[in-house]
């Protein structure tokens, strides 16, 4: 065990867990941040999905010991208030069905957004491309992305 | 006076673009590479490439011999042979050449530009 300083939704915290403990697990177990989700545990379903300095990481395999000095955002601090474009898209264009892999498939979604603001469909698909959706979403996902790029351009 | 300095100016400038190591159109591949790096690699290899905590390993190379990208395609394609090594990854040819260009010549790593013929004739080892 040892102390590690993070850097989350803009608040700093201190946590006390192995170094090789998943983000997912600190967020979830230790700052009680539930947005993220597990999914498969191995970087292959895109469900945990956070942002660090900008980028989408799956949070399940990414330890807790490579995070210093670096800036995590989670579902939870996308919006203060949930009217990032992305989630006002995937409100207007009801997107999820049982929304399990929402949360990730959002965070993917606004990272391509802050690379790419005018992305094509196959930018589109290249970028969401390891976010699995079960309930088969897609081509909603895609809509809301396409609307979330216009209403960023407006 | 004023011309030759323009003159030296303008062959400094026609100098630079020809040291260019990329054309604009191997530029655009490498950023598609990117993104799929961005989409189905940096969670385990890292924003740096030097892997994470010794469990993903670093993709940071001193050099890139034939062996070590036709292993690199392998692994991508097929997965890793170790029993909680890498899974494989579901990739178009396009796609697989477009991420080990970048892998190889990102970083501080450089290696000559694969095509999809590449790809075929690895895939026959």
């Amino acid at each position: 065990m040892a102390s590690f300083q993070l850097l989350v939704n803009g608040q700093q915290h201190s946590v006390d867990v192995d170094a090789d403990t998943p983000l997912l697990w600190v967020l979830r177990d230790e700052l009680k941040l539930h947005g993220t989700k597990y999914g498969c545990g191995i970087a292959q379903c895109g469900a945990c999905t956070v942002h660090i300095d900008g980028l989408p990481i799956r949070a399940c395999c990414f330890p807790i010991g490579k995070l210093a000095g670096k800036n995590v955002t989670t579902i939870e601090g996308l919006s203060e208030v949930g009217d990032h474009p992305v989630q006002l898209a995937w409100q207007e264009i009801d997107v999820p069905q049982c929304g399990y892999c929402q949360t990730g498939q959002i965070m993917t979604a606004a990272a391509l957004l802050d690379r790419n603001p005018s992305p094509s469909d196959e930018d589109i698909s290249r970028a969401m491309k390891g976010n699995l959706c079960r309930c088969g979403t897609y081509p909603r996902i895609k809509k809301a992305i396409n609307e979330a790029a216009k209403t960023r351009m407006s | 006076m004023r011309k030759p300095i323009i003159s030296l100016f303008s062959l400094l400038f026609i100098f630079l673009i020809s040291c260019e190591r990329f054309t604009p159109e191997e530029k655009a591949e490498l950023s598609k590479g990117e993104e799929v790096y961005i989409t189905h690699c940096i969670s385990c290899h890292g924003p740096s490439g030097d892997g994470l905590n010794g469990a993903y390993p670093s993709l940071l190379k001193p050099q890139f011999t034939e062996t070590i990208t036709d292993n690199a395609l392998n692994i991508i394609r097929h997965g890793s042979a170790a029993a909680d090594g890498m899974k494989a990854v579901s990739l178009s040819d396009e796609e697989l050449v477009q991420v080990v260009n970048y892998i190889q010549n990102n970083w501080s790593n450089e290696a000559p530009l694969l095509s999809q013929s590449n790809l075929k004739s690895a895939q026959k080892l």
